[in-house]
């Protein structure tokens, strides 16, 4: 569960910000009005970062944040305030903070956590030529996967490779961090400490930052592996995601692409249209290559460029359309509002 | 008995031991003749080990019953490590493939374990009458019987499920069982014309001191421990009834006195209670705060003290939990620190994991509302459970009305001891139905009112190899990875 200080880091100074959107794109709920905005609010690269979220608790720390006068409430949703400002900026100094928070929806992050732990104990292990030791406290799962992978894979030289590439990894970082990362293995007649002792030992970085560190520093090795293109390329490829998207999108959107028109896709997913709607404004969010012009014809695309291009996108209000008796629907509307945002980033 | 000479034999071919510790060779003994055994062993006398040689010697599948994913996992780890790699746990931890796999080829597994609902599923019913069982073996047995404190309602269903198997010769194994537990085990799990071999085995330890200190606020509690704890023998185990307190205490240990100390519960993580496991179990750290989580699959021979810094839910937990202490034989601790305020707190989480008549009302009226609050909790399975079984909501609330008085009843037992001017070890016996012991002498416990001495228990520990401050990661690397190897 991240602290209440932390929290700062996903609001602005200048953009006003809803704290339920915020909680729901760290919860990883994709409603499509959640991504929507989380797009808006340039924090989707944060999308699904703490599945351990409690909403009751994180609600309450927004309390206490505007009461300590951190936030401000405005009518689109919560400002930084000056001193929120620094608060952020005094904690961001302190604690650790995720560097490619995005990876996190790259691959199976707690499998690979997993997985991660058993290559480094097996592999300890294996250049002891040791046999008999307790496994470390991993999903049945992930051991199984490992163990297909390692079969294939074990050869004279494994521990050795291993090694390499994770000295090679921790090189170019902060010493503190990678000591911290390395005391996390068990291996042969290496117990790994645990966060809270971890914590007592660095004397800068709270049980919270540890955890998140731990987390970091997983998925950057595992994106540091795939780039060797060496061994271990084979244990990480099958834990990465193809898609952003939630699978019940990427299927719609698999036969969106084979040019399936929206009302055969619900029949045949046995979906709703609007559901069929949602999961491609989804598609329309995450994927670069979403072709709008397959929905929003010419002269639509003219009269919503009229009637909105002089405002940022964030500003734009589907209820004009309507005031000027333009029937046009608020799918197409969204549609073109997420295309423009894109100029946004 | 079979010829004296071959289970010693087999004893060390498979488990590397020369002796068989008190009870498992008669239980042993008893399965190979195919007859179906109750063993109430206590805590640390190699229960598992008794199916687990038998498994060998039939050289046919042993299906344990066991009711809890961790105890399992423990289970299969220590089977593994051993070097017996065909164990598996049937669990929600396996993928739906993974499941699917091992259902349809049990036959080549030597151990199964599986949680009693799993059973309940016909798919996998139906995969188990096709292989040919050597063993059934009921793990924590004790959960069958309502009069015990971890009642379990599906283990009730394991009669039925016997029979449909074909009545496989049954190990039921518990630590503890009173008279009154041990009949109702023999009634819910076997036929009436079965004939069951009773193996009973003291609960009595007497290398283990027992003692309890009272107190009468919870910052005489704390400063109490501040000044024992560096005094006493190490490891230590201390149990707490809630994760809090654990991590408070932990915390003020090390920040107070130079024991290193972690708390330990299920709020950590996978990763980090595995770290704790190790670590203690190498002797990396003076004392662990745990709630009762902790100690399934623990076989630390060396523990030199179990203090209970809250009170437990009965003497069975009890009598379990101090049972860790001393495996080595040595003399040992068993401390109960009692703060009469601490009542009150363990009869609320006594009665929390029950449903009251509002919550039993309630689930039949709305049952999706009081699904979604009581989500995961035990109250819910208890009340799906019985509403399974048609009973009406009046049956219910008179059910848990009967269990809510059961336990206020043990733990009344439990404060009873805690208060007993007389000897502690006399009253243990008599509870679980066990003739008195020898007369009490000072080296057996104090009584009530007694002042506590410890003198025995105060030895200076010795210096143990944990380290508090960071490595450099490239010296830990190098530790990992032999340089001349591989």
């Amino acid at each position: 569960m991240p602290s209440k200080e932390s929290l700062l880091y996903f609001f602005s100074r200048t953009q006003s910000r809803r704290p339920a959107v915020i909680r729901q794109v760290l919860l990883n709920k994709r409603t499509v009005s959640n991504l929507f905005w989380g797009m808006q609010y340039h924090l989707l690269e944060w999308l699904g970062t703490a599945p351990q979220l409690n909403a009751g608790a994180f609600d309450n720390f927004i309390t206490q944040l505007k009461a300590e006068n951190f936030l401000q409430e405005k009518p689109a949703g919560l400002l930084l305030t000056e001193i929120g400002l620094k608060e952020k900026e005094n904690y961001e100094h302190i604690h650790y903070r995720p560097k490619n928070p995005e990876f996190f929806q790259k691959l199976d992050e707690k499998m690979w956590g997993d997985v991660l732990q058993l290559l480094i104990q097996v592999g300890s292990e294996l250049s002891y030529c040791n046999k008999r030791y307790y496994v470390s406290a991993t999903s049945y799962k992930a051991q199984f996967y490992f163990k297909r992978w390692f079969q294939q894979n074990k050869s004279a030289g494994l521990s050795k490779t291993i090694k390499k590439n994770l000295l090679s990894f921790l090189a170019g970082k902060l010493q503190e961090e990678a000591d911290i990362f390395a005391a996390s293995f068990n291996g042969h007649g290496v117990i790994a400490k645990t966060a809270v002792q971890l914590a007592k030992s660095s004397e800068t970085y709270t049980v919270e930052d540890i955890n998140t560190l731990w987390r970091d520093y997983s998925v950057m090795f595992a994106m540091y592996l795939i780039k060797q293109n060496d061994v271990f390329y084979s244990l990480v490829k099958p834990l990465l995601k193809n898609s952003l998207l939630s699978n019940s999108a990427f299927t719609t959107y698999e036969l969106f692409n084979k040019g399936v028109s929206l009302e055969k896709i619900g029949q045949l997913r046995k979906v709703k249209l609007s559901t069929v709607k949602e999961h491609l404004l989804e598609a329309a969010i995450f994927e670069h290559n979403f072709t709008f012009e397959r929905i929003i014809n010419q002269n639509e695309y003219k009269i919503l460029a009229d009637n909105f291009s002089e405002k940022a996108p964030l500003d734009w209000n589907y209820q004009q359309l309507k005031e000027k008796n333009i029937q046009l629907d608020f799918f197409k509307f969204r549609l073109f509002q997420i295309e423009r945002s894109r100029y946004d980033f | 008995m079979i010829s004296d000479n071959f289970l010693e034999k087999k004893l060390h071919t498979f488990f590397g031991y020369t002796s068989f510790k008190e009870g498992q060779k008669q239980i042993i003994d008893s399965l190979l003749k195919r007859q179906s055994t109750l063993g109430i062993l206590p805590t640390g006398t190699g229960k598992s080990l008794c199916y687990q040689l038998a498994g060998k010697l039939l050289n046919q599948t042993v299906l344990i019953v066991s009711p809890l994913l961790s105890l399992m996992q423990d289970q299969v780890e220590q089977l593994h490590f051993i070097g017996e790699k065909k164990a598996i746990a049937v669990t929600s931890e396996l993928s739906y493939q993974h499941k699917y796999f091992v259902i349809h080829h049990l036959r080549e597994y030597d151990y199964v374990y599986m949680a009693p609902e799993m059973l309940q599923k016909e798919e996998v019913l139906e995969q188990l009458k096709t292989i040919s069982l050597g063993l059934f073996v009921v793990d924590e047995a004790h959960c069958i019987s309502q009069w015990g404190p971890d009642f379990r309602p599906d283990y009730l269903d394991l009669k039925i499920i016997r029979q449909k198997l074909g009545n496989p010769v049954t190990l039921a194994l518990t630590a503890t069982a009173t008279p009154e537990v041990e009949q109702d085990i023999c009634r819910q799990l076997f036929n009436e014309n079965e004939s069951i071999k009773i193996v009973r085995r003291s609960v009595d330890r007497p290398n283990i001191f027992l003692a309890a200190k009272q107190v009468d606020t919870q910052q005489q509690k704390d400063e109490y421990l501040l000044e024992i704890l560096p005094q006493l023998a190490t490891p230590i185990l201390l149990y707490f009834s809630s994760k809090k307190k654990a991590d408070e205490i932990s915390q003020l240990l090390n920040d107070r006195t130079d024991l290193k100390t972690a708390a330990y519960h299920a709020g950590l993580s996978k990763k980090d209670r595995y770290s704790i496991q190790q670590q203690f179990m190498n002797d990396q750290l003076d004392a662990v705060c745990a709630t009762s989580a902790f100690g399934m699959g623990i076989n630390k021979k060396n523990i030199r003290c179990v203090l209970h810094y809250h009170l437990p839910a009965d003497l069975e937990s009890y009598s379990q939990e101090i049972g860790r202490a001393g495996r080595d034989g040595q003399r040992s601790l068993a401390l109960l620190l009692f703060n009469p305020a601490d009542i009150d707190l363990q009869r609320h989480l006594s009665s929390n994991s029950l449903p009251d008549d509002g919550e039993i009302e309630y689930y039949f009226n709305h049952k999706d509302l009081i699904n979604s609050c009581l989500q995961g909790s035990d109250k819910k399975n208890l009340l799906e459970y019985y509403a399974g079984r048609f009973l009406t909501p009046l049956k219910l609330k008179q059910i848990f009305k009967k269990r809510r008085f059961e336990r206020e009843k043990k733990l009344q037992e439990l404060i009873a001891y805690v208060e007993t001017a007389k000897c502690r070890r006399n009253f243990l016996c008599k509870y679980f139905g066990e003739e008195k012991k020898a007369d009490h002498n000072v080296d057996c416990c104090q009584p009530a009112g007694q002042p506590l001495v410890l003198d025995n228990f105060l030895l200076h520990k010795p210096g143990n190899n944990y380290t508090k401050s960071l490595e450099d990661y490239r010296k830990v690397i190098s530790h990992l990875f032999n340089e001349n190897k591989r």
